[in-house]
């Protein structure tokens, strides 16, 4: 793969890879790091992967990475919610589509990294279970279980998030 | 009389509005949605997760983040020290395996040379058997 390649995928793939990073982490410097560490650790490796296996080796390069993230935070007791970065979202003039973005994340958050990972490709980058399941290396069954529990537990966070907007 | 509160059609659902499903086993699902209240309460809660999942903005990548990353890759695969270090490990293999091949191979011949022996399976046997002085 030459430079101009990889300066195009990055181009075209950074944005959905941070907005994902984004929805998990819910932290910009966060999600701005393990994106360039995913992009480091594909360009290292991409003479020996298949151009149609680009999009599935980033993402789940950066969920690995993310999650190995995650873990760290939990190791020190870190609660996934209220990073400073939230106080940036509380003002603007696109003030609403920040707040649904917010709950958005807020919800995925909730979920287990690896039902975030299937939701977001899912919604996100339109991509179908057969594709899925090559990204996670799983079955389309186990696929499409894992979804139905994900968007099980997303309704019940749903629900949660309107009684508190209501109090 | 307990009332019915699960479907044999419930785990198809999701696939069902994913468009996961074959031609026949969705209009059989379909078929079967016109009929039955739990299925159709289950779609809506499903559509519910949906709309509001729609409901999220791309964000922009932050400015200059992707000239970021092109710089580090760029600067690993520049790097004059790493391409030195690589560059020096390269030329020390191959210039240690040709010394070491030579050195064997004269060695060798040297000594099946002296004493006269050809290097075969018996010679290998006697050298294991202890007949060869190291």
């Amino acid at each position: 793969m030459n430079n101009n390649k990889f300066e195009v995928l990055l181009r075209n793939e950074s944005g959905r890879l941070y907005n994902y990073l984004l929805k998990i982490l819910r932290n910009k410097e966060d999600a701005e790091d393990i994106l360039q560490e995913t992009f480091i650790a594909f360009h290292k490796k991409m003479n020996s992967i298949k151009d149609s296996s680009y999009k599935s080796y980033l993402f789940r390069t950066a969920y690995h990475k993310a999650l190995n993230l995650i873990k760290k935070r939990n190791a020190k007791n870190k609660l996934v919610t209220n990073f400073p970065e939230m106080e940036h979202f509380a003002d603007g003039s696109t003030k609403n589509n920040e707040q649904q973005n917010e709950l958005v994340k807020d919800a995925l958050s909730k979920l287990k990294p690896e039902e975030a990972l299937l939701i977001d490709l899912q919604f996100y980058q339109k991509m179908s279970y057969k594709q899925i399941a090559e990204v996670l290396e799983t079955t389309q069954s186990a696929v499409d279980s894992k979804l139905v529990r994900a968007k099980k537990k997303l309704i019940k966070i749903i629900t949660e998030q309107k009684k508190m907007q209501e109090k | 009389m307990k009332q019915k509160n699960e479907c044999s059609f419930e785990k198809k659902l999701n696939a069902y509005i994913a468009g996961e499903l074959s031609e026949m086993e969705h209009n059989k699902v379909r078929e079967h949605i016109s009929s039955c209240h739990l299925c159709q309460n289950e779609i809506r809660n499903l559509q519910q997760v949906d709309n509001f999942l729609f409901q999220y903005t791309e964000e922009d990548v932050p400015a200059g983040l992707n000239e970021k990353i092109l710089n580090s890759v760029s600067n690993y695969r520049t790097n004059p020290f790493m391409k030195n270090v690589v560059s020096f490990s390269i030329a020390a293999s191959v210039l240690i395996s040709f010394v070491a091949g030579i050195m064997l191979s004269s060695g060798l011949y040297a000594e099946t040379k002296d004493s006269n022996i050809t290097i075969g399976e018996d010679s290998l046997y006697s050298y294991f058997e202890g007949d060869y002085d190291v």
